[in-house]
């Protein structure tokens, strides 16, 4: 089984912001306007923390779920709808979430966000809507998904081709879009695989190990 | 809504508490009309919330959680006003905690709906709620408060609901239509049966013990769903206790708000004194003082640490955008509280309300400081912003509290606030209230007036009404089973039915109910003639006030018969045909002898005043009494000076040594003993000089003792006390043979003042309401006490054999046919032990010839052996009876 993770090398990205308006495309994820971003109601699965942010590395950073290996957020979920599967995903059930928000105070990276009401987007937005990925209720919680219907979409073709899943076939949005190529998306529990060799690398680091996250999203340090 | 002036009898005090369910005046609808449209708003906002979703609120990203949560546990911790204090004040024998129980465990319940309430507001899918149930996921803390949160409202509600059933039960029988059916379904059947009690009482007990961990673990549950986070400031493992010593804290202040209004508001001033305040006020206090211990405890470890994000949100509690909350939260919870509570003088009913108030304000704003500056200072510093709740959630909030203040008056107009049943009758109160003197009989009984005018003189005034119940055999015992006695359809008559259980034979009698009858007797047999009661006339024979039998009813029979030949000679010589007694008027005769002697002793031994003055300084009684020291705890005594029995001082000394004690205590007084004669002296000091005439006496009516051995079961002194064996364990067997109950009555009532103290805390411990009387109790009680002795009779009947053989076999048999008298087994009405003695006496005249023809002593009886005798005798022909019959 396929352990998925993400690395990030700081070195290469611009802080295009691509990543970000990729992902909101790419999952349906419902449109904010300023003053729903100062309420406090940003929707998105994905955004790049300042580097001047106390805490923050330093570096531009972008930050989405990290999909922790032992994530805070699903043992506290009442209701299961909030679960790690057996990919190393943190997944989110949409039907299932009660919306108590239990999960998104649980998360120290407070990458989970909440549908205070109804998503809405402009008219001129609603054809360019991604057919693959379901449009959430309000009162649910959602997350990043790596792009869990891409890797449902990549394995059945690779079914239907009768070949196994080679590495290129499933690529998150955000890996895709990255005009710096600063991020890399595979297995890593393939020793062979590219991500494998950059998470030992010695620039590598997980935000907020220290809290026993065991964080799949690996940061790649500035080089010297 | 006033309630009527309190009645003046114990019963009718009930009405005082009963009064607001059947009345609704004006303020109340006011109120509640003011209320429900409160609730009505508050209905609104919800509906729009839900429309729109929980966008209506201002909350957002990183402040997920805001006024619901902090409500939730807001109310989840006022929740424990009830049920655990009102448990733990159960457990520790708190006695003042006896109107106020009920008010507090209706908080409870009611709290928790709008606690789980809030939860509910909370959630964006509300509608999916059930998933909580339907899919449990076990590791989440919301679960834990699932799982706690009901079991704890569904103990809470058993526990509100058991005490209530008595109240129910009394409503009913109050009542008519709808209501009538109303409580007659809640009562359950509730008759107040022992067994029932009972059972009530155990359960109670036991929910009492049951819903401590409970309470604590909910609180507890509530406070990990923070603590289990690795949130800064919420990640505390003080946060348990934590929450549970605030939540008491906060539970205490709303019960006190509670009690002033409806003290107020319903005219129950007689009910919650100033002493409830007080106690609460104190406990407040003491809670203050350790909610500030766990507050200083959590912040400074939290500020010594430096951990950069504690240190955050602990710098945005104390300086940043939180520090008028923070601030205000130490003020409300603990400077105004502790500043109003720690003074005496301060520490009254208005002064605790304002610490109550304090306190629950501060108390929110402590909630409020938990949940919100920890999420708005996150971890990860990507977003943040300035919660101000929006209009939704600031009108939900007063919603859930104008429902609660709603639903609380609803309560009140359907049950009494205050448990009628465990407020025993506060009769010591009756000492200053005239309806309590109202009880009080008078007798007039001049010296020197001879018993010839005396007996008839009681009589006609019903004095003598003394029910002699006599207790013996197991099944009599407190009416729950009645042996298929020879006397069936006589219950008026003596019975006995010999058990076979030991050597000794119980025998079962029990007096008439009359004893003037016996009066009558005394005067129409020629009694009188002979005898005086008490009088200073010189008779022939012996004054039988003055004797003292100290023996049972047997023995005052055995007496009877010894004296008969000498009787009979004397009668001869005076020319009174020697009377015959049927087994009822012997029944009679010994019931009022004993009757009489029961209520002279008090006449025949006076106390003595100035050793009662002795002993009134002696046991510190000067310490709290004085007459016209207004500074002093107690009341003046002198309003007793020479107008009051014995008994009704007795009463007022029992029914107020709970509170005395409290304050004896409190000022370091040993509890005062009475020995011997002290008792009565000390009485006879407190009726000493009046003015009035020194030959009136006030009486109780004699008490019943048949009444007073019902209230020795409803008064559940046979929960300790067995009588011969039979009742309850623990306290002394007040049946036990050799057990001297017959003296003064003032030496009885020393003996129970005694042991009141130890009593008090084994009824505590056992749960059992404190015992308290009114006069014609008191008077009932003793009078059961006195008898109980004197009514228990065993006899062996294999000693009695040997007497039968050695004083009776000359002329009798049983079973073996005629010899000079008749044979025993074949008379009738040899089936009680009453009956014997009667037959003996009237054959006595016979008798008594023929031992002289035959130059045979007349056998006497030694104490005792009346008994033995006549448990021989019943034995030997309950076995011979078959047989005969054949």
């Amino acid at each position: 089984m396929s352990r998925w993770g993400l690395v990030i090398d700081l070195d290469r990205c611009t802080a295009c912001q691509a990543c970000v308006v990729a992902c909101k495309h790419e999952n349906n994820v419902s449109f904010s306007t300023p003053t729903t971003t100062k309420a406090g109601r940003l929707m998105t699965w994905i955004q790049l923390v300042a580097a001047d942010a106390p805490g923050a590395t330093g570096t531009a950073m972008p930050l989405m779920c990290q999909h922790c290996d032992r994530p805070p957020c699903t043992d506290v979920c009442p209701t299961s709808a909030t679960y790690l599967n057996p990919e190393g995903i943190v997944a989110q059930v949409y039907p299932r979430c009660i919306g108590c928000r239990y999960c998104t105070n649980a998360c120290p990276y407070a990458v989970k966000v909440f549908n205070w009401t109804t998503p809405e987007w402009p008219d001129a937005m609603t054809p360019m809507m991604n057919p693959d990925v379901s449009v959430r209720p309000k009162g649910v919680v959602e997350k990043c998904t790596f792009c869990h219907h891409r890797l449902m979409a990549a394995r059945e073709r690779a079914r239907a081709e009768g070949r196994d899943l080679a590495p290129e076939d499933y690529v998150p949005a955000c890996v895709q879009t990255c005009p710096g190529e600063a991020m890399v998306f595979g297995d890593l529990d393939d020793p062979h695989s590219e991500v494998a060799a950059l998470a030992a690398s010695a620039r590598a680091f997980r935000w907020m190990e220290e809290l026993g996250t065991k964080p799949k999203v690996i940061y790649l340090r500035e080089g010297e | 809504m006033d309630a009527p002036l309190p009645a003046s009898t114990a019963d009718a005090s009930h009405d005082e508490i009963i009064a607001p369910i059947f009345t609704i005046g004006r303020s109340f609808r006011l109120w509640a009309m003011a209320l429900a449209a409160v609730v009505g708003w508050a209905l609104f906002a919800w509906t729009w919330q839900l429309t729109h979703g929980l966008g209506a609120t201002n909350l957002g990203r990183p402040v997920y959680w805001g006024l619901y949560i902090t409500n939730f546990v807001f109310f989840v911790g006022v929740s424990h006003a009830g049920t655990l204090i009102s448990a733990i004040l159960r457990i520790v024998q708190a006695e003042w905690r006896r109107p106020i129980t009920r008010m507090a465990e209706v908080i409870t319940v009611l709290v928790l709906f709008f606690g789980v309430g809030n939860v509910l507001l909370d959630l964006g899918r509300p509608d999916r709620a059930l998933n909580v149930i339907l899919h449990p996921h076990l590791r989440s803390p919301l679960i834990w408060d699932v799982s706690s949160i009901t079991v704890y409202l569904m103990c809470s509600s058993i526990y509100l609901y058991l005490p209530l059933i008595p109240d129910i039960a009394l409503l009913r029988d109050r009542t008519t239509g709808w209501r009538h059916v109303f409580y007659g379904r809640l009562a359950n059947g509730w008759t107040g049966a022992p067994h029932q009690w009972h059972r009530l009482e155990k359960t109670i007990s036991i929910m009492a013990i049951g819903v401590i961990p409970v309470a604590v673990s909910v609180h507890t549950v509530v406070s990990w769903v923070f603590g289990m986070t690795i949130q800064p400031m919420w990640h505390s493992s003080i946060f348990g206790p934590y929450f549970v010593v605030g939540a008491i804290f906060s539970g205490i202040a709303a019960i006190i708000t509670a009690m002033v209004v409806v003290r107020k508001v319903y005219g129950l001033e007689r009910y919650l004194q100033p002493v409830h305040f007080n106690n609460l006020g104190l406990l407040l206090l003491v809670m203050a003082c350790l909610w500030l211990y766990f507050t200083f405890a959590e912040y400074l470890t939290t500020w010594y640490a430096q951990e950069p994000n504690e240190l955050n949100v602990f710098n945005a509690k104390l300086f940043g955008p939180f520090a008028p909350l923070f601030w205000a939260m130490l003020v409300f919870c603990f400077i105004v509280p502790f500043t109003i509570l720690a003074n005496n003088r301060t520490r009254t009913i208005a002064g605790t309300l304002i610490a109550s108030i304090s306190v629950n304000i501060g108390m929110w704003l402590e909630r409020f400081t938990i949940v919100v500056p920890s999420l708005s200072n996150p971890r990860a510093p990507v977003h943040t912003f300035v919660y101000k709740p929006s209009w939704v959630e600031w009108s939900l909030m007063a919603g859930c509290f104008a429902a609660f203040a709603l639903l609380y008056m609803g309560f009140t107009k359907l049950f009494p606030i205050i448990s009628i049943w465990e407020l025993s009758a506060e009769t010591s109160e009756a000492a200053g209230d005239p309806a309590g003197a109202a009880t009080v009989g008078r007798l007039h009984l001049p010296p020197g007036h001879g018993p010839a005018r005396t007996v008839p003189g009681l009589a006609r005034t019903t004095l003598g009404v003394v029910l002699i119940l006599v207790v013996g055999g197991s099944a009599v015992a407190f009416g729950q089973t009645r042996p298929a006695a020879p006397a069936v359809g006589r219950p008026d008559r003596a019975s006995a039915q010999p058990s076979r259980t030991g050597r000794d034979i119980t025998l079962s009698i029990e007096l008439p109910d009359n004893p003037t009858t016996g009066a009558l007797l005394f005067v129409e047999k020629g009694c009188v003639r002979c005898h005086a009661l008490a009088g200073n006339a010189t008779r022939v024979g012996p004054d039988l006030g003055r004797l003292h039998f100290r023996g049972t009813v047997m023995d005052l029979a055995g007496s009877f018969w010894n004296h008969a030949p000498v009787m009979r000679e004397k009668m001869l010589d005076m020319k009174i045909q020697p009377p015959t007694l049927t087994s009822r008027e012997m029944a009679d005769l010994v019931a009022f002898l004993t009757a009489y002697r029961y209520y002279l002793t008090e006449v025949g031994q006076p106390g003595n005043p100035a050793a009662g003055k002795a002993v009134f300084a002696g046991k510190g009684c000067t310490r709290c009494h004085g007459a016209g020291a207004w500074d002093k705890p107690g009341p003046d005594l002198s309003r007793y000076k020479g107008r009051f029995s014995s008994i009704f001082l007795a009463q007022v000394m029992w029914n107020h040594g709970a509170e005395m004690a409290t304050v004896m205590r409190g000022q370091g007084i040993a509890w005062p003993k009475f020995e011997g004669r002290e008792m009565g002296d000390l009485l006879a000091f407190l009726q000493a000089g009046s003015g009035g005439a020194t030959d009136e006496r006030v009486y109780f009516e004699p008490g019943s003792p048949r009444r007073g051995r019902e209230l020795f079961a409803s008064k559940r002194c046979d929960q300790c006390h067995a009588v011969a064996g039979i009742g309850g364990h623990g306290g002394p067997d007040l049946g036990r043979r050799g057990r001297e109950f017959v003296g003064s009555i003032s030496s009885l009532a020393g003996l129970m003042w005694n042991h009141s103290q130890g009593m008090t805390a084994e009824l505590a411990r056992r749960n059992i309401p404190r015992v308290s009387f009114s006069g014609q109790e008191m008077a009932d009680i003793l009078a059961y006490l006195y008898f109980v002795n004197y009514a228990t009779v065993s006899g062996n009947p294999d000693r009695g054999g040997e007497l039968f053989i050695k004083k009776c076999s000359p002329c009798h048999s049983i079973g073996g046919g005629k010899r000079i008298g008749p044979d025993l087994s074949t008379i009738t009405d040899l089936d009680e032990p009453i009956a014997i003695i009667a037959a003996m006496w009237d054959h006595a005249p016979k008798m008594d010839q023929e031992l002289r023809s035959r130059n045979l002593p007349w056998p006497r009886f030694e104490p005792g052996e009346a008994a033995d005798l006549t448990a021989f005798v019943l034995s030997r022909r309950s076995q011979a009876a078959p047989t005969a019959a054949r």
